[in-house]
C-alpha cells in the first residue's frame, strides 16, 4: 500500500514526477495570484470602517496562512525523515525553512503596515504578534542549526527534532487570539461557520489563500529539485541530465 | 531509583570538583543585573518598575549558558556512550541531569534574590514572590536549555546557536512569570499564573525526555 511512498522517496523518481508539475504550478500561481490581485485591489468593496486599508488583508491573512502551514508541511517531512529515514523528507525539510521565514517575515511586515492606519501603531505587543515573531525567529533557528549541522557534515536530524519541539508554538499562534483578549481580530476562515465578512471579500481571499499555496509549493518545488542536484551530483543521472538539457 | 541516586550523585561530585560551573552563572548573573541597572540609571522609582525584568532576563541566559554544557563532559569523555549501550533507562539519566543542573544554578539564584531585592529597592512582599516565580519558571527553563544542549552535542562553536535555538521557547514561561509578578504589584490573585507555570512545567518534562532520548542516542552514535 505504502509502495508509491516509497518510490516517491527515491530523488531520481521525484525529480522527474516534478519536472512534470514544475511549469503548470507556477504558471497557476503567477495565474492565479495575479488575476486575484485584480479582483482584490479594484474590486472588492471597501471596508466601511477601514475604508481601503482593508485591502491589504488579501496579502496579509493568506501569508500567515502559509507561514503556519508551511511549518507544519516542515514538521511532518521532518516526521516523516527520522520515522522512515528517507533522506529526501530531510531536503524537503531543508527547503522549507528560508520559504517560512520569508513568509512570516511579511506577514509581520504587512501587519504592522495594516496596523498604522487601524490601530495607529506600527506594533503592538500583542499575543498574536509575538507568537507570530516566534515563529519567525523558530525559523532562523531552524536556519542556523541546518547551517551548523552542514558544516560538520551530519545529517538533519537535529533539525528535524527541532522541528517537532517547535510546533508547540503553531497552537498558542492560532488560539492566543480566542484565549487572550487581544486587539488581533479573530481567525478569518473556520471550517464549521460562515465567515464574518460578506460573499464579495471573502471569496477573493479564499482564492488568494489557494494562489498562495500554489506559490509556495511552486518555489518549493524549485528549491528541493536544486538540493537533489546538489546532493546527487555524483550519481549517474544527474550527470547525463545535465549533459541532455 | 538507584540509577537515579548514583546519577545525582555523580553529577554533585562533578560540579563540586569543578565550583566554577556553578560559580560563573552566578557571577554572570549579577553582572548582567549590575550592568542593566547602570544602563537604566540608579533612580528608586524607575528601578523598582523595571527591575524585575532584568531578573528574569539575568536569570534566563545564566540558566541557559549553564545549561549548554550539561551533556559536554559526558560527550566529550566518552561516559554518555557508556550509559547510551549500558542499557539503563536513559529517561533516568536525563532526568538526573537536569535536576542536579537545576539544584545547582538556581538555589543559588534563591539565595542571593534577597541581596539583590534589597539593592533594587523592592520590598519584602515583592522578593518573595520573586522568588517563588524563579523556583516555579526555573525547572522548564532547565529542561528547555538541556534540550538546546542536547540538539547542538558535538556541534563547533555552538555556544551562541544554543541560544538562538531555545530563547525563543523560553517566552512562554516569562510571558507568565511577569504576569505573576505584575498580578502581585497590583494586589490581585497570583494563584492562576501559578497554576500555568506548573502546567507548563508539567509538560515539558513530560515531552522533554522523548527529545533528549533521541538527541543523546544521535549523538552517541556519531
Amino acid at each position: 500500500m505504502l509502495g508509491w511512498f516509497h518510490k516517491l522517496g527515491s530523488p531520481k523518481l521525484f525529480f522527474e514526477i516534478s519536472t512534470r508539475w514544475q511549469n503548470p504550478i507556477t504558471a497557476l500561481s503567477v495565474l492565479v495570484i495575479g488575476g486575484c490581485a485584480f479582483w482584490c485591489l479594484l474590486f472588492a468593496p471597501a471596508d466601511y470602517q477601514q475604508g481601503h486599508a482593508v485591502r491589504i488583508m488579501y496579502i496579509h491573512v493568506p501569508a500567515a496562512i502559509l507561514a503556519q502551514s508551511g511549518y507544519i508541511f516542515m514538521a511532518l517531512c521532518s516526521a516523516v525523515y527520522l520515522i522512515w529515514n528517507i533522506k529526501l523528507a530531510d531536503w524537503a525539510a531543508k527547503s522549507v525553512a528560508p520559504l517560512g521565514a520569508s513568509l512570516s517575515f511579511l506577514v509581520l511586515i504587512t501587519g504592522s503596515i495594516w496596523g498604522k492606519p487601524t490601530w495607529g501603531a506600527w506594533w503592538v505587543w500583542d499575543a498574536r504578534l509575538t507568537s507570530t515573531l516566534v515563529l519567525l525567529l523558530l525559523y532562523l533557528g531552524m536556519i542556523a542549526l541546518r547551517g551548523a549541522l552542514e558544516e560538520k557534515g551530519t545529517d538533519g536530524r537535529a533539525c528535524g527534532i527541532l522541528a517537532i519541539v517547535g510546533l508547540v508554538n503553531i497552537p498558542i499562534i492560532k488560539f492566543s487570539v480566542d484565549w487572550w483578549f487581544t486587539l488581533h481580530q479573530p481567525a478569518s476562515f473556520k471550517l464549521t461557520e460562515q465567515p464574518a465578512m460578506p460573499l464579495e471579500m471573502w471569496l477573493p481571499l479564499l482564492i488568494m489563500v489557494i494562489g498562495y499555496y500554489l506559490f509556495f509549493f511552486s518555489v518549493w518545488i524549485y528549491r528541493i529539485r536544486n538540493e537533489i542536484l546538489i546532493r546527487e551530483k555524483k550519481t549517474a543521472w544527474v550527470k547525463s541530465w545535465a549533459g541532455s538539457s | 531509583m538507584t540509577f537515579f541516586k548514583a546519577s545525582i550523585r555523580r553529577e554533585l561530585i562533578n560540579y563540586h570538583r569543578k565550583p566554577s560551573l556553578v560559580l560563573n552563572p552566578l557571577v554572570f548573573y549579577g553582572l548582567v543585573v549590575f550592568l542593566s541597572v547602570i544602563a537604566v540609571g540608579p533612580e528608586k522609582g524607575q528601578l523598582v518598575q523595571v527591575a524585575p525584568a532584568f531578573i528574569w532576563t539575568a536569570a534566563l541566559l545564566a540558566i541557559l549558558m549553564s545549561a549548554d554544557g550539561v551533556f559536554r563532559n559526558d560527550y566529550e569523555d566518552g561516559s554518555l556512550e557508556l550509559v547510551v549501550v549500558s542499557g539503563k533507562s536513559l529517561a533516568v539519566y536525563v532526568l538526573a541531569k537536569t535536576t542536579a543542573h537545576w539544584i545547582v544554578t538556581v538555589v543559588p539564584l534563591v539565595l542571593l534574590m534577597p541581596l539583590l531585592g534589597i539593592t533594587l529597592f523592592f520590598d519584602f512582599r515583592s522578593i518573595w514572590v520573586l522568588c517563588l516565580g524563579i523556583v516555579l519558571v526555573t525547572p522548564t527553563l532547565s529542561i528547555l536549555g538541556a534540550v538546546g544542549a542536547a540538539i547542538t552535542l558535538g556541534l563547533p562553536r555552538n555556544g551562541m546557536l544554543t541560544f538562538v535555538l531555545i530563547l525563543p521557547f523560553y517566552v512562554p514561561p516569562l510571558i507568565f512569570v511577569t504576569g505573576m509578578i505584575q498580578a502581585s504589584q497590583l494586589g490581585e490573585a497570583i494563584l492562576p499564573f501559578v497554576y500555568w507555570l506548573l502546567g507548563i512545567f508539567f509538560l515539558a518534562i513530560a515531552l522533554a525526555p522523548m527529545v533528549l532520548i533521541a538527541c543523546l542516542r544521535m549523538a552517541a552514535e556519531d
